[in-house]
C-alpha cells in the first residue's frame, strides 16, 4: 500500500490480483463467486469493478446472500505485473471521495443487477 | 371561541414516480396514465402509524396531559375490532380518563371527526380534542386507484384557548351515494362509472355543501381566502372551483400531483396546507367528500403566528422525500404479492397480550423511567436503577423517550436479518438528556447512516402476525426530518 | 474465606466429535461419540461416574428440555444429571458445574458433556430466537442478528481508534486467516481450508463492516470432559490437566441502558478475565498465558477479546495481530485448533471443544499443530451481544 497526497485528499494505491473468475470461494458461513471484472469510464478515468454473487447459507446466525459489485478503484496500471503465483495484478487507486462513491453507486445500481456495493 | 389550536401532518418519505407504475402495469389498462408522483407508506407504516406521526407534529409544544379526547378517522384500520384511537392514544401517552373513538367507513369522516371534536368542546365536555386522520388505501395492480391513491395523515387539535382558526359554521349533506365501496374483508374498492362519480358525486355534493355553508354563514365566496376540497379527478377539481366562481388562487392545491388522493385524511391535509399559508382574518373553507359532504368555515386569528413555522406540516414533509425506484417494492410493502421470507422470516413468536397490557406505556408509548435519586433516564422501565453507583430500588418516575431526540451511538446494516426492505439497519441510540437503548432504524439508506448522526423516534408497525391477527407496533429510529 | 477452585479439580479425560454438517448423525450419536472418547481417554468406566452436567442451548430443535436426553443416550445408571444453558457459554457452564461439584467434595468423578444439533431447522444459521427472548423483549428488541450486534462494536472500535474501514478490514482479515491456517491441521474441524487476504477482502459484506470471512458458521458437534479430585488424578493418568480458574460474568444492563460504556470493549469479559487471573494467581497474562481459545464468533470479537483479556493494550490489538503475536508460532497462539471459524458453533459443545484443545496442547498431543511447551491455556466464551451478554473465562494448566 502506498499513500500519496494530492490537493488535500489522501489517495491510496493498492494491488488488485486477478483471481480465477467463476470459482467458488468458500468460508464456514457461506461462499462467494466473482463472475466478471469490468471497467467503467467515469470522469475521464477508468474504474475497475467486480460483479459476483454470494450465499450466506451457514452463518451464525442467519441466511442471506447478495449479488454484489466490489469496486477496488480507479485503474492506475492494468495487468502490468504478475504476483509470486503467476497471477496477473493491476494497480488501483481506491475511491475515497464520498460524492464520487454515491454517484458511482447510483450508476452501478442502474447498470448492473446487484443488491450490494462495496468500495475498497 | 372554539376552533383549531394546533395542526400537524405526515407524508411518508417514499414517493414513486407514476410513470414507474405505468411502465409496470400500463400495458394492462393503458388509460390509467397519470402524471406526477405519489406518496407511498414504507413497509412498516400504516394508517395507525401515520396517524401517530401527524399527531406528534400537532402535539408539538403542547401538554399531552391536557388532552381530553382523541378521534381517529380512517377507512383502513388494521383491526376490525380493536380501536385504533386507543392504540394512538397510548402511543401519545395520553391520560386514560379520556374519550376515544374511530370514525370510519367513509372517506368523509375526517371532517366528521373534526365536527364532533368541535361539538364536544363547544358543549363543555372536553377542553382539548385531538383529531387524527390517516389512510393507506390500495388499488389493484393496473388500476387507476393504484396510480392515484397516495398515503398520508393529518392532525388537528380543537380547543377553546389559543385558537388559531375559529370554526364559524358548517354545513353537511349525507347521501347513500355509492360511487365506491368495499365490503367486510375486502382489500380493494369496487367503483362505479367515473362519469357518474364526477357528475353526480363531486360536482353536485361539494357544490351543494359549499353553497349551503355560504348561505348559512352569509358568506360571499369572494371573501374566502382558501377553499380546500378533494377530488379524484384533476380536471373536475378545477371545474368545481370555476362553477363556484372561485379564482384559482382561492383553491387549495389538492396535491394529486405530488402526494395523491389520501382518502379520509385528504381534506384535513389540505386544511393544514391552507393554514400554513394563512394570515389573521382569512376565511378558510374545508370540504370533504364521501357518501355526502361536510363543509366547514374557519376564521384565522392572530394566534396563527405562534404555530406557523413550528410544525412540519405539509411543506416540510413534502420536502423530506426519497424516491422509491421499484414498483415491485411498492406492492410488496402493501403485502399485495406473496413474497418469500424464508422459514426464519415467517417465524412470528406469539404476542402475549397480557404482557402488552402491563407494558403498554413502555411498548406503545416509549415511556421509560427516570431515577428520582440520581436522575438517570432508562428504558425500558427498571425497578432497580441501572446507574452502577446508584442502584436505588423503586425510586422511579415516568419518563417519556418518544419525544426525545438522540444520536446514533453505533449501527450496522445487516444482510442476514429478515427485512421487507433490506438490509435491516439498526443501532444503539443515546438520547439527549440521558438514556440508551437499541432500535431498528427505518426510512434510511445504509449509505447515509453515520455514527453520531441525530435521530428521532418514529412509531411503526413492528410485525404482523397474520395467523393470530395481531399487528405489533413499536418505535424505530429515523433520521431527523427537515 | 473462599479461595476459588484453583488446583482442586483435574480433567482426566476428554472427547470431541468431528464438527460439521452431520446430516447422518443425531444428537444421541454425537453424545455417545464424544462420551466414548472421553471415558476411554480417562481409562474409566461408566460406573465410575457419580454425577453429570449436560449442556445444550436450543432445546427445541436439539434434544428437548431437561437432563433426560443425556441420561437416556448414555444409559447413565440413574445418576444425578443437571442440564445447563447459558447461551454460547453453555458448554463451559456444564464443565463449571461438574468441576464445582467435585471441588465441593460432593463427588470424586463427574462428567460434563455438551451437544448441539443445529442442522435440523430447515434453514441455515441458528434457530429463530425471537420467541426465546421473553414476552416483553420480543415486543421491543430490534430485529437483530449476531453479526449485526458485533458489527456495531466494530463500527465503534474503528471510530474510537481512528482506524479507517480499509485498515480495519485488513486487521480483521488477518485474525481470520490465522485461524483458517490452523484449522487445516485439525481433522476434527468443520472447515479445513486456508484463505488469502485477497479472498477475504474481496468477499461481500454480511453486516457492515463484517464480511463473509469475519463470521462463524453453524455446525453439529459434541464434546465431553471427565473431571475428578485433583489429588486422585494421577491414579488415572500421568498428565492430568488442572483447572486453575473458572469464571463467568453477566451483563447488569448498564452497557445497554446507561451511557458510560463506549462500545469498543466487552465489560463482562474485562471483569471476568480479571477475576479468572486472580483466581489462577496470574499476575501478567501477556507473559504467563501460553495459548488461548477465544470465542471468535466474529473477527472483531477476537480482536477486542485480546484487549479484554489484558493480552494486548487497549486499541493496540491490531499491532499484535500484524506482528503475528497470536499465530501458531507466535508468543501466545490463539485458536490453535482453528476456532469457531473452522469448527462452527454447536453452542452446547463449543466451550468444551475449546477446553479439549487446551487439554491436548498441555499434554503435548496436538499433533501437527502442537505448540512448544505450553504451561497455561485459557478458554473464553461469549453469549449474547456486546451490549448485553455473558462471558466465561476458564484457565487450565498442568
Amino acid at each position: 500500500m502506498a499513500f500519496f497526497q494530492t490537493s488535500g485528499v489522501l489517495k491510496v494505491r493498492r494491488i488488485y490480483t486477478h483471481e480465477d473468475l467463476n470459482k467458488e470461494v468458500r468460508s464456514i458461513a457461506g461462499y462467494y463467486i466473482p463472475e466478471e471484472e469490468k471497467r467503467l469510464n467515469y470522469n475521464g478515468r477508468e474504474v475497475l469493478y467486480v460483479i459476483g454473487h454470494a450465499a450466506i447459507d451457514n452463518s451464525c446466525c442467519g441466511v442471506g446472500g447478495c449479488r454484489y459489485a466490489l469496486i477496488p478503484g480507479y485503474v492506475v496500471a492494468w495487468k502490468n505485473k504478475t504476483d509470486e503465483t503467476g497471477k496477473p495484478v493491476s494497480e488501483v487507486e481506491t475511491i475515497v471521495d464520498e460524492d464520487s462513491k454515491t454517484e458511482l453507486a447510483g450508476i452501478l445500481k442502474e447498470k448492473e443487477t446487484i443488491t450490494q456495493i462495496e468500495f475498497w | 371561541m372554539v376552533g383549531i389550536t394546533s395542526y400537524g401532518a405526515y407524508i411518508p418519505r417514499y414517493r414513486i414516480d407514476r410513470g414507474r407504475i405505468y411502465k409496470a402495469m400500463g400495458w394492462l389498462n393503458p388509460a390509467t396514465y397519470m402524471p406526477g408522483e405519489k406518496a407511498v407508506a414504507n413497509f412498516d407504516e400504516d394508517s395507525v402509524s401515520m396517524g401517530v406521526a401527524a399527531g406528534i407534529d400537532c402535539l408539538t409544544g403542547m401538554d399531552r396531559k391536557e388532552i381530553d379526547a382523541l378521534f381517529f378517522a380512517t377507512t383502513t384500520s388494521p383491526y376490525k375490532e380493536r380501536q385504533s384511537a386507543g392504540i394512538i392514544a397510548t402511543a401519545f401517552d395520553l391520560r386514560p380518563d379520556i374519550r376515544t373513538a374511530d370514525f370510519t367507513d367513509s372517506v368523509k369522516t375526517g371532517t366528521t371527526a373534526l365536527l364532533s371534536a368541535y361539538d364536544a368542546v363547544k358543549a363543555g365536555s372536553a377542553k382539548n380534542v385531538i383529531v387524527c386522520a390517516a389512510d393507506c388505501r390500495v388499488g389493484k395492480a393496473g388500476s387507476s386507484q393504484e396510480e392515484i391513491f397516495g398515503d398520508g395523515a393529518a392532525s388537528i387539535m380543537i380547543g377553546d384557548s389559543g385558537v388559531i382558526a375559529s370554526l364559524e359554521g358548517s354545513y353537511s349533506v349525507s347521501y347513500d351515494f355509492v360511487d365506491h365501496w368495499r365490503a367486510d374483508g375486502e382489500i380493494f374498492d369496487h367503483q362505479w362509472e367515473d362519469r357518474f362519480i364526477r357528475d353526480i358525486g363531486y360536482n353536485r355534493f361539494i357544490i351543494e355543501a359549499i353553497s349551503g355553508l355560504a348561505k348559512k354563514c352569509k358568506l360571499d365566496v369572494k371573501d374566502i381566502a382558501k377553499v380546500a376540497y378533494p377530488c379524484l379527478y384533476a380536471g373536475d377539481h378545477k371545474g368545481i372551483g370555476k362553477k363556484l366562481g372561485l379564482d384559482p388562487a382561492q383553491v387549495q392545491d389538492p396535491m394529486l400531483n405530488n402526494v395523491g388522493y389520501t382518502g379520509t385524511s385528504n381534506p384535513l391535509m389540505l386544511l393544514v396546507g391552507a393554514l400554513e399559508d394563512a394570515k389573521a382574518g382569512d376565511n378558510i373553507v374545508v370540504v370533504s367528500f364521501g357518501n355526502g359532504s361536510d363543509a366547514l368555515l374557519f376564521k384565522v386569528t392572530d394566534e396563527i403566528e405562534k404555530v406557523k413555522g413550528n410544525r412540519r406540516g405539509i411543506k416540510k414533509h413534502l420536502a423530506a422525500k426519497r424516491e422509491l425506484t421499484s414498483y415491485e417494492k411498492m406492492i410488496s410493502f402493501r403485502n399485495l404479492i406473496p413474497v418469500e421470507k424464508g422459514i426464519r422470516g415467517e417465524v412470528i413468536p406469539p404476542t402475549a397480550l397480557s404482557e402488552l397490557w402491563r407494558s403498554r406505556r413502555q411498548v406503545l408509548g416509549l415511556c421509560g423511567s427516570k431515577c428520582k435519586v440520581c436522575g438517570t433516564p432508562q428504558y425500558p422501565v427498571q425497578k432497580i436503577c441501572v446507574k452502577p453507583d446508584c442502584g436505588a430500588i423503586d425510586q422511579m418516575e415516568d419518563y417519556l423517550f418518544a419525544d426525545k431526540r438522540g444520536h446514533l451511538f453505533t449501527y450496522t446494516g445487516d444482510m442476514l436479518a429478515f427485512s421487507m426492505n433490506p438490509p435491516a439497519i439498526y443501532g444503539i441510540v443515546d438520547f439527549e438528556g440521558g438514556g440508551r437503548y437499541w432500535f431498528d432504524m427505518t426510512d434510511v439508506d445504509q449509505e447515509s447512516v453515520k455514527v453520531d448522526m441525530p435521530v428521532e423516534m418514529s412509531f411503526r408497525k413492528k410485525y404482523i402476525d397474520a395467523k393470530s391477527g395481531i399487528h405489533g407496533y413499536f418505535w424505530k429510529a429515523i433520521p431527523v426530518i427537515g | 474465606m473462599a479461595d476459588g477452585i484453583k488446583d482442586k479439580v483435574a480433567i482426566i479425560g476428554m472427547g470431541c466429535t468431528k464438527f460439521g454438517e452431520r446430516w447422518e448423525m443425531g444428537s444421541e450419536d454425537l453424545m455417545v461419540e464424544a462420551f466414548q472418547e472421553a471415558i476411554e481417554d480417562a481409562g474409566i468406566e461408566k460406573k465410575d461416574i457419580q454425577a453429570a452436567w449436560f449442556g445444550s442451548c436450543f432445546d427445541d430443535v436439539n434434544v428437548g428440555k431437561a437432563a433426560t436426553p443425556l441420561s437416556l443416550a448414555l444409559k447413565l445408571p440413574f445418576l444425578p444429571v443437571t442440564r445447563v444453558e447459558n447461551f454460547c457459554a453453555t458448554g463451559s457452564e456444564a464443565l463449571r458445574g461438574a468441576a464445582y461439584a467435585v471441588a465441593s467434595g460432593a463427588y470424586d468423578i463427574c462428567l460434563a458433556l455438551g451437544v448441539e444439533k443445529l442442522k435440523d431447522t430447515g434453514y441455515g444459521g441458528l434457530p429463530e430466537m425471537s420467541s426465546a427472548m421473553g414476552t416483553k423483549n420480543r415486543l421491543i428488541f430490534p430485529g437483530i442478528t449476531a453479526p449485526g450486534g458485533f458489527a456495531m462494536m466494530a463500527t465503534r472500535y474503528f471510530a474510537k481508534y481512528g482506524i479507517s474501514p480499509e485498515e480495519g478490514k485488513k486487521i480483521l482479515a488477518k485474525v481470520s486467516i490465522k485461524s483458517h491456517k490452523n484449522g487445516v491441521k485439525n481433522p476434527k474441524a468443520h472447515l479445513r481450508r486456508e484463505i488469502t487476504e485477497e479472498q477475504v477482502l474481496k468477499a461481500p459484506m454480511i453486516a457492515w463492516p463484517l464480511g463473509l470471512f469475519d463470521c462463524c458458521g453453524v455446525s453439529d458437534g459434541s464434546a465431553a470432559a471427565i473431571v475428578c479430585r485433583a489429588d486422585m488424578a494421577k491414579n488415572f493418568r500421568p498428565d492430568p490437566v488442572r483447572i486453575k480458574a473458572m469464571q463467568i460474568a453477566i451483563s447488569s444492563g448498564e452497557e445497554m441502558m446507561y451511557t458510560d460504556w463506549d462500545g469498543t470493549y466487552v465489560e463482562t469479559a474485562t471483569r471476568c478475565a480479571a477475576r479468572a487471573y486472580k483466581e489462577a494467581g496470574i499476575k501478567n497474562p501477556r507473559e504467563e498465558v501460553s495459548m488461548m481459545e477465544v470465542h471468535d464468533c466474529f473477527s472483531i470479537t477476537e480482536l477486542v477479546t485480546y484487549e479484554d483479556l489484558q493480552i494486548s493494550p487497549r486499541g493496540k490489538a491490531g499491532d499484535d495481530v500484524r506482528d503475528g503475536f497470536f499465530d501458531l508460532d507466535g508468543k501466545i497462539p490463539c485458536q490453535p485448533d482453528g476456532g469457531l471459524k473452522c469448527f462452527g458453533h454447536p453452542i452446547g459443545a463449543t466451550g468444551l471443544r475449546m477446553m479439549y484443545e487446551v487439554y491436548k496442547q498441555l499434554q503435548g498431543k496436538a499433533g501437527e499443530r502442537q505448540i512448544k511447551d505450553p504451561k497455561i491455556g485459557l478458554t473464553h466464551n461469549m453469549g449474547g451481544f456486546p451490549a448485553m451478554n455473558l462471558i466465561s473465562v476458564s484457565i487450565a494448566g498442568l
